[in-house]
């Protein structure tokens, strides 16, 4: 009972429950300032950000270019040539004869010798061929060679005039041609051993069974990659 | 009604503890697991990818959406260009949007400011568009031209199919396209060679602050692709 009396302030204790009251209150605040500090940190926005909106944003951007990706690519498979078309590369003195990306026939050639061949200081002829994409403009069975200037000039001969029937050879560029444009042709040839090797005045020579296969392949219109 | 009073004040202070040393502890593991996800960047979402990744993986999309972009681009003009992917270690060299020839990348190096650049935003507005061959240099000539003079005594020399051979056992070619963007092929990658086979060209300054991708191809591919290619080319790149 004296314990009791030794309390000097029972009156603090008239209102009893609403001390407990501001205590809960104080602590509930306190919880909140703890608790937001979790919310608002920037570890928690991350993942807020990434768990539910954001991700499916995400995954829509990811498919989107996907999507995007996918059609792109299909219409760059819209450039392949529809019909077969010749691959020749100068640089290893190949070829290939291709229907989209399938190879019907490939082997050696022969291109531009890159000799630059002086007579004179006026008359001077760089022998090489080409590059870039070209299309058949011609397709000549047993071609004729016309026999030009440089051919003479070459062999050391005199050179016969224009119109001279000499200038005219049969035999010499196969049995088949296709020409690309100003006067150069991929043709067939009786040096078949200078294959593989950069000889040519600027033509394109192939093996005799290779240019028939060509010859079958390619029609006017037909693309003639060279690089 | 006293000792009523004085309970309730004990059982709140004690309630009041609890809740502050609960809140506390649970502050902390958040903090600790925060800190640990945040040192391992590793943030999840609901794929159960880390946003790291997916960030990157919208990156790489957005580059290989420009390449096939670009390489639509290319296509429309008759150059021969040239596509660039180290990511499938390709470096093909095409026509009118026909490769001609492919060519696979043995090694390649990529300098610093390249793949810091892969975690800027400009980097979409740098690969936009295809870049443009400004400059070119190479320790082969761009045409094996050979001269011929005509005198009366010519004849083919016993050694003719020797000399239509070249000769040739290492190339080193620098290719400067526009902004900035530096090629350097060759068979083996030598940071020595490279460097100063940059900073001699005439304008080795400007080059050696570019971005620069070092390509270890075989040497009848890089003889062709130098070979092919003419000031004003265009390049595409995915890396």
């Amino acid at each position: 009972m004296n314990i009791f009396k030794r309390i000097p302030i029972p009156i603090r204790y008239k209102h009893p429950l609403s001390i407990t009251m501001i205590l809960v209150i104080l602590s509930f605040i306190l919880i909140l300032f703890l608790f937001s500090t979790y919310l608002i940190s920037p570890g928690y926005a991350l993942i807020a950000a990434n768990t539910t909106p954001n991700s499916s944003h995400n995954n829509q951007i990811i498919s989107s270019l996907k999507e995007q990706i996918l059609q792109l690519r299909e219409s760059y498979k819209s450039f392949l040539p529809r019909k077969p078309y010749l691959i020749v590369n100068t640089s290893d003195n190949q070829f290939a004869l291709m229907e989209k990306t399938k190879i019907l026939q490939e082997g050696k050639c022969s291109t531009g010798s890159y000799i630059l061949l002086k007579a004179t200081e006026e008359r001077e002829w760089l022998f090489k061929t080409p590059r870039g994409m070209f299309q058949v403009n011609v397709k000549l069975r047993n071609p004729v060679w016309y026999k030009p200037d440089w051919a003479y000039i070459e062999e050391g001969v005199p050179i016969p005039s224009p119109y001279s029937p000499k200038r005219y050879q049969e035999g010499v560029l196969g049995d088949y041609a296709l020409g690309f444009g100003k006067g150069y042709l991929v043709h067939g040839t009786v040096y078949k051993r200078l294959l593989g090797y950069p000889v040519t005045h600027g033509c394109v020579r192939l093996d005799d069974e290779d240019m028939r296969e060509v010859f079958v392949q390619l029609n006017h219109g037909s693309k003639i990659f060279i690089y | 009604m006293g000792l009523k009073c004085l309970a309730t004040s004990y059982i709140s202070k004690l309630i009041l503890c609890s809740l502050i040393i609960a809140s506390l502890s649970c502050k902390a593991k958040h903090d600790e697991d925060h800190a640990t996800k945040k040192d391992k960047n590793i943030v999840p979402n609901s794929t159960g990818m880390p946003l790291d990744t997916i960030n990157a993986k919208i990156t790489n999309l957005n580059i290989e959406r420009l390449f096939w972009e670009n390489r639509i681009k290319m296509a429309q003009d008759k150059s021969i260009d040239l596509a660039l992917d180290l990511i499938d270690s390709m470096v093909t060299l095409e026509i009118k949007g026909v490769r001609i020839r492919p060519c696979k990348i043995s090694d390649y190096l990529i300098s610093g400011n390249l793949l810091d650049l892969k975690q800027e935003p400009e980097l979409l507005t740098w690969l936009e568009n295809p870049f443009i061959l400004q400059n070119q240099w190479a320790d082969i000539p761009k045409e094996p031209i050979k001269i011929r003079y005509i005198t009366s005594d010519d004849t083919m020399p016993d050694n003719y199919f020797e000399l239509l051979k070249e000769n040739i056992e290492d190339i080193n070619i620098v290719l400067h396209y526009n902004r900035n963007l530096i090629l350097h092929i060759c068979q083996e990658i030598n940071h020595v060679v490279s460097d100063s086979l940059i900073q001699n060209n005439s304008q080795g300054e400007l080059l050696g602050s570019g971005y620069r991708i070092t390509l270890s191809v075989n040497i009848n591919d890089a003889k062709a692709i130098y070979r092919a290619l003419s000031s004003g080319s265009e390049l595409i790149l995915r890396y």
